[in-house]
């Protein structure tokens, strides 16, 4: 089922002027803080009554002109910032809590989610004894046992310091990375949005500024003033291939990148981020590299961003990101259509199984 | 034993009094929670005046607050002569001192839940709801544990408030021994007659026992529930 966002919602000075389709699998909501993702969420979920619009979810229609579900009649999941655990209830009674109002998940899979989740062992303990990260985790199977037809995640591990982050992210990927319901998830994270992102929404200011599958929004020079410095580059989607003497290659759309140290499964699929930085650009085919990884390449487009020049490059159907100086870019008399040669210093550390 | 100076009257004071103000108490106690809950919750024109009026007996003198009373639900007043009407009446018997010390531990009892309230997180209510709860779900299952706390220091205090009060009440009850007479009043009654100092030092320590028994049952209970 796709969810259907159309709504206007204005609170002080502040207006939120959104229209944006969901279907089912992760949509990042993407943006600078204070440029209302929060309210978006809320107004999904019915906290917020937007000022005009509709949101639907299929041939359901939880708010318009005439209709205002309450929040409890919509089947959402949502995960706050802040966890909001009951403090007065175990953790098992925050998780089964939403069995109290209606058929919510079998045993069964609750079970499994908690296991997977790594909360199995928490299960009567008080949320005022829990870590920051195994209280988001418990906050994430609440909302799961609901049996969610919208999972709602705002900033859910923005509380945590990086190596819990990355911790909780492993385990909120192999949740709901194949998710069969609409994921509405927000963030301001480049690393959480490669890892997960199916689909990004870009919003500032109220407004969606850029909406589409993840590897397109990411190099689409409108999304440029959003993504600086490291934050910069390309999603490519790869396929898990052999691994030979420690180095393993991984299959895209346009070649084999070859990577040391890859902790994947062969035949799995992996989420590469190339960022524009790591991109090196030649007019002559390198010989002599310490880097495996040489791709032929057509230059797309050229446009300058602060004091470099960012090259949007085409290696098969897969786009790369190449940040370099001016300097560069004249000397190498760079045009689009150009063929070129890119070098990719991309490691381990940017892949993401 | 040290009882066995208890005249008939004083024994049906101490009766009284603790039926008097357990009366109070209770029927205060949800009363002031849906109090609590409109005064912390809802903005509404009006809430200032609504809010002063149940603060009211608080500042006012006690003496005041009986007369008003009195000329309100007393045989002659307004909401008492309508009360007749159903064979209710609240003059000069057990359930006019009930009300009287009722009314005066009221805005103890609100203020004590309305703080308690003040502490729980909207969002707490906010994500019981995205889980599923409907307005009254999200109130016993979120709210009201959440401020068990200061609903049991609310009704001790009220309690105590109630088991103490005097002026209101022997304004709008009198002082009848074995229909109104509680142990302030008792107390005071016997101050009249010189003497009779063995008998208030009695009533004095008993009601201190009492008082702060209700305390240290409020205190069992809670630890119980933590």
């Amino acid at each position: 089922m796709t969810l259907d966002i159309h709504i206007t919602h204005r609170r002080g000075g502040f207006a939120l002027d959104v229209a944006l389709t969901c279907p089912p699998g992760v949509t990042v909501v993407f943006g600078p803080s204070g440029s209302g993702k929060t309210t978006l969420l809320q107004c999904v979920a019915g906290i917020i009554r937007p000022a005009s619009g509709h949101i639907r979810l299929g041939d359901r229609e939880w708010f318009g002109a005439k209709t205002q579900a309450p929040v409890h009649k919509r089947k959402i999941g949502y995960v706050f910032q802040d966890g909001r655990l009951f403090p007065h209830l175990t953790v098992r009674q925050n998780i089964h809590y939403a069995q109290r109002f209606g058929p919510g998940q079998p045993p069964e899979t609750i079970e499994h989610w908690c296991t997977v989740l790594g909360v199995s062992a928490l299960l009567d303990r008080m949320p005022a004894t829990l870590s920051g990260g195994e209280r988001q985790r418990v906050a994430l199977a609440r909302a799961l046992a609901r049996t969610p037809d919208v999972l709602c995640l705002d900033e859910p591990l923005s509380a945590l310091d990086a190596p819990r982050r990355r911790d909780v992210l492993d385990d909120l990927e192999r949740v709901i990375a194949d998710a069969k319901i609409p994921v509405l998830y927000v963030t301001h994270d480049i690393q959480e949005l490669t890892r997960l992102a199916h689909r990004v929404a870009l919003i500032d200011d109220g407004n969606i500024v850029l909406s589409g599958p993840a590897a397109d929004v990411l190099t689409d020079p409108v999304a440029r003033p959003y993504l600086p410095g490291r934050n910069l580059g390309a999603l490519v989607t790869c396929k898990v291939g052999p691994t030979a003497q420690g180095v393993t290659d991984l299959q895209f759309n346009g070649g084999t990148i070859r990577l040391a140290n890859v902790a994947a499964q062969e035949g799995g699929e992996l989420r590469l981020r190339v960022a524009a930085q790591d991109v090196i650009l030649s007019r002559e085919k390198p010989a002599g590299l310490s880097a495996l990884n040489v791709f032929q390449a057509t230059v797309t487009d050229i446009r300058p961003d602060q004091a470099s020049v960012v090259v949007s490059i085409a290696v098969g159907d897969t786009t790369l990101l190449s940040r370099i100086t001016r300097v560069s870019a004249q000397t190498m008399e760079l045009q689009i259509g150009a063929t070129v040669h890119a070098i990719i210093k991309a490691t381990a550390t940017d892949a993401m199984a | 034993m040290w009882t066995d100076g208890l005249t008939v009257a004083e024994w049906q004071a101490i009766g009284l009094s603790i039926r008097v103000a357990t009366i109070a108490t209770l029927v205060s106690l949800p009363l002031a929670v849906a109090v609590a809950l409109v005064l912390e919750r809802l903005r509404f024109w009006g809430r200032g005046l609504l809010s002063a009026v149940v603060y009211l007996p608080l500042v006012l003198p006690p003496v005041v607050t009986g007369y008003l009373l009195l000329i309100s639900f007393g045989p002659a007043g307004a909401v008492g002569q309508s009360l007749a009407v159903f064979g209710i009446s609240f003059a000069f018997n057990a359930a006019g001192a009930a009300l009287a010390a009722g009314v005066m531990a009221f805005p103890l009892i609100v203020r004590s839940i309305q703080l308690s309230l003040s502490y729980v997180d909207p969002g707490l209510e906010d994500a019981a709801r995205t889980l599923g709860a409907g307005p009254i779900a999200v109130f016993r299952t979120v709210t009201l544990p959440l401020i068990r706390p200061g609903l049991l220091a609310g009704a001790v205090l009220g309690f105590a408030k109630a088991m103490g009060e005097f002026g209101a009440t022997i304004t709008f009850v009198s002082n009848i021994p074995g229909q109104t007479q509680t142990i302030p009043s008792a107390i005071y009654a016997l101050f009249q007659v010189p003497g009779q100092d063995a008998a208030v030092a009695r009533l004095i320590i008993i009601s201190a026992v009492l008082s702060l028994g209700a305390i240290a049952v409020s205190e069992a209970v809670a630890r119980r529930q933590r």
